[in-house]
């Protein structure tokens, strides 16, 4: 996920590297807080905050949560990079 | 009331009866002859019943319906009313047992801990789908499970022999990694003497001060910051203490062994693969038995396969070449031939060709299925073979045998087994409709075991718990049962033990739920 992990590119230069990191940190923390208002609403009952530690429950509904967050994440990426692909090969 | 029907009135109706049944549609002979039948005889009329008070409320009459339909609706509504009452049943106990288990979901527990974890192993009912086995478990159990805030994972299968071969695979990668550690320790030591922390440093100290090497560490080191989100988003990356904790589960900090996680066998079948699983693993050896020269011979190269599972889970690499043998858990391989060469060479062929045959199985996504390991003991090796030596310091001192995240590894976890009821056929149907009819007798025996699970009531495994569900196997068809024969499979096999595994055991004891 990192930009730094492909390692493939060693010719880029430092200003689209840094272009690069600010973008994908950009995207990182929208998904961050997608993420956590998402699991926040679906996981914790919001008319029952008598105390401030999470339950069993709320804990592993959230890892849940997150779990299926990422999955879906990945494969409506795979579906969209496969509509992609096939609408640039229709093009002429 | 045919008793006071006057003997004129019950002979026409009679005869209007057996003239309307002996009539077919579509005939225009008889038809004409019927309609004019029915004008001149009407069907009687019940009075009904009355009485001057209900007269006076209004009410009128009240008339049963006539003999056929009250026929049909008492059958309607007692088999009707038989599966209201028996859902009304189930979705009561259910409640009663998520309601007695709730208080353990509610409890709170630390942003960095991870609940108690409870392995799952399904294996669908002989001649039928995961699904079937699924059902059960999302109906009976996992309601309880998630009431109680215990977490689960679920290891299924779809052919026979992936749950015996993983178990075995991640008993032996702990010994393995035991042996690791022991050798690294080992190791230590040795070079802790004084000579060698002299060299050492003298070795530093002369170092050349590799220019490019430093600027190589510092960048993996800003990479691998990097990678760990928590130094830029959430509430953590202004917390350094927040940073460090890691997450531990709970069980980690429970010092008994048998209170920690939980293992559910769903099916005889599972809890036999299992049991083998773990006879395998910890009498068996470490590496991967040779066979015959024969058979090395043919493969090409050793490769590391993984072992397909349905759902997610660590994948467990067979530790050793894999040998590409037959994908037929059907057919014995014939390890043994004392053929000339002439035949072995036919042979060779012939097998060669099964196995690309056999090679070109695929699962339901349309990847290949790869082969299961065979297992690296038989049963009959159980008596002369060692228990596994890694273990034994930990087991005498009743320690947790120490695993990554210092939870409890599956063979010391209690385990809990539930029969797959599954009957299929024509003749079974009765049987089928009865099962139907009391299901909620199932809920009321598998919530009192999975609570016995929550509640860790558990007990010693004893020599009679090798038969724990064995009255699922009368539901076993007896035509699978023969072909499993033929075919030397594994869950017709005799469950061969070996009592230095069996008394380490532990089972969840659902007669200790009060």
């Amino acid at each position: 996920m990192s930009f730094l992990g492909l390692g493939g590119a060693p010719t880029v230069t430092s200003d689209a590297k840094i272009q690069a990191a600010e973008a994908e940190l950009d995207l990182v923390t929208d998904m961050f807080n997608r993420l956590v208002d998402n699991c926040h609403n679906k996981c914790i009952n919001k008319s029952n905050y008598a105390e401030g530690d999470l339950s069993k429950n709320e804990s592993l509904c959230l890892d849940r949560c997150v779990a299926k967050y990422f999955e879906v994440n990945v494969k409506v990426g795979e579906n969209m990079q496969k509509m992609g692909q096939s609408f640039a090969a229709s093009r002429p | 009331m045919s008793d006071k029907v006057t003997n004129n009135q019950q002979d026409a109706s009679l005869k209007v009866e057996a003239q309307a049944t002996d009539i077919k549609p579509n005939t225009t002979t008889t038809s004409s002859i019927a309609s004019d039948v029915a004008k001149k005889v009407e069907p009687v009329k019940s009075k009904g019943y009355s009485n001057p008070a209900l007269r006076a409320m209004g009410i009128p009459a009240l008339r049963l319906p006539s003999r056929n339909w009250t026929i049909f609706w008492i059958v309607a509504g007692f088999s009707l009313g038989g599966i209201a009452y028996d859902k009304y049943e189930q979705s009561k106990i259910r409640a009663k047992w998520c309601e007695r288990v709730s208080k353990y979901g509610q409890e709170s527990i630390k942003f960095n801990e991870k609940a108690r974890k409870v392995i799952v192993y399904v294996a669908p009912p002989p001649n039928s789908y995961l699904s079937d086995s699924m059902g059960v478990f999302k109906k009976y159990i996992k309601p309880i499970l998630n009431s109680a805030g215990v977490d689960f994972e679920i290891k299924s299968e779809n052919r026979q022999g992936v749950i015996r071969s993983t178990v075995a695979a991640e008993i032996r990668e702990l010994r393995h990694e035991i042996i690791k550690k022991e050798q690294e320790i080992h190791l230590a030591e040795q070079s802790n003497t004084w000579y060698q922390r002299s060299k050492k440093y003298l070795a530093s100290y002369f170092k050349k001060v590799d220019k490019e090497q430093q600027e190589k560490e510092s960048y993996e080191k800003l990479k691998a910051e990097l990678k760990d989100l928590k130094n830029i988003i959430g509430v953590y990356y202004k917390d350094q203490q927040l940073k460090d904790t890691d997450s531990i589960s709970l069980d980690s900090e429970i010092l008994e062994p048998s209170l920690n996680g939980g293992v559910i066998c769903l099916g005889r079948g599972a809890y036999k693969e299992y049991l083998h699983g773990l006879h395998e693993g910890l009498l068996g050896p470490l590496e991967k038995p040779l066979e015959d020269s024969k058979t090395s011979e043919k493969e090409p190269e050793s490769t590391d396969k993984k072992i397909e599972m349905d759902v997610k889970m660590p994948v467990v690499k067979s530790i050793d070449a894999v040998q590409s043998e037959k994908v037929d858990e059907e057919s014995p391989a014939s390890e043994k031939r004392t053929d000339e060469s002439a035949k072995e060479e036919k042979k060779e062929e012939e097998e060669k060709k099964e196995e690309e045959k056999k090679e070109e199985e695929v699962d339901e996504n349309g990847e290949k299925l790869l082969p299961i390991p065979k297992p690296f003991i038989s049963p009959e090796d159980y008596k002369s073979a060692k228990f596994a030596p890694e273990f034994s310091k930990y087991l005498q001192n009743a320690s947790k045998i120490p695993t990554k995240d210092n939870v409890a590894p599956i063979m010391q976890q209690p385990i809990l087994v539930f029969p797959v009821y599954n009957v299929v056929g024509f003749t079974q149907i009765p049987k089928n409709i009865y099962r139907y009819y009391t299901k909620r007798h199932l809920m009321e025996e598998y919530g009192r075991a999975t609570v016995a699970l929550v509640e860790n009531l558990k007990s010693n495994f004893k020599i009679e718990d090798v038969d724990l569900c064995k009255q699922e196997e009368d539901d076993w068809p007896s035509k699978w049962i023969e072909k499993g024969k033929k075919n030397n499979s594994e869950w017709v096999q005799e469950l061969v033990t070996d009592e230095r595994v069996l008394s380490k055991l532990w089972v969840y004891d659902a007669e200790r739920v009060k």
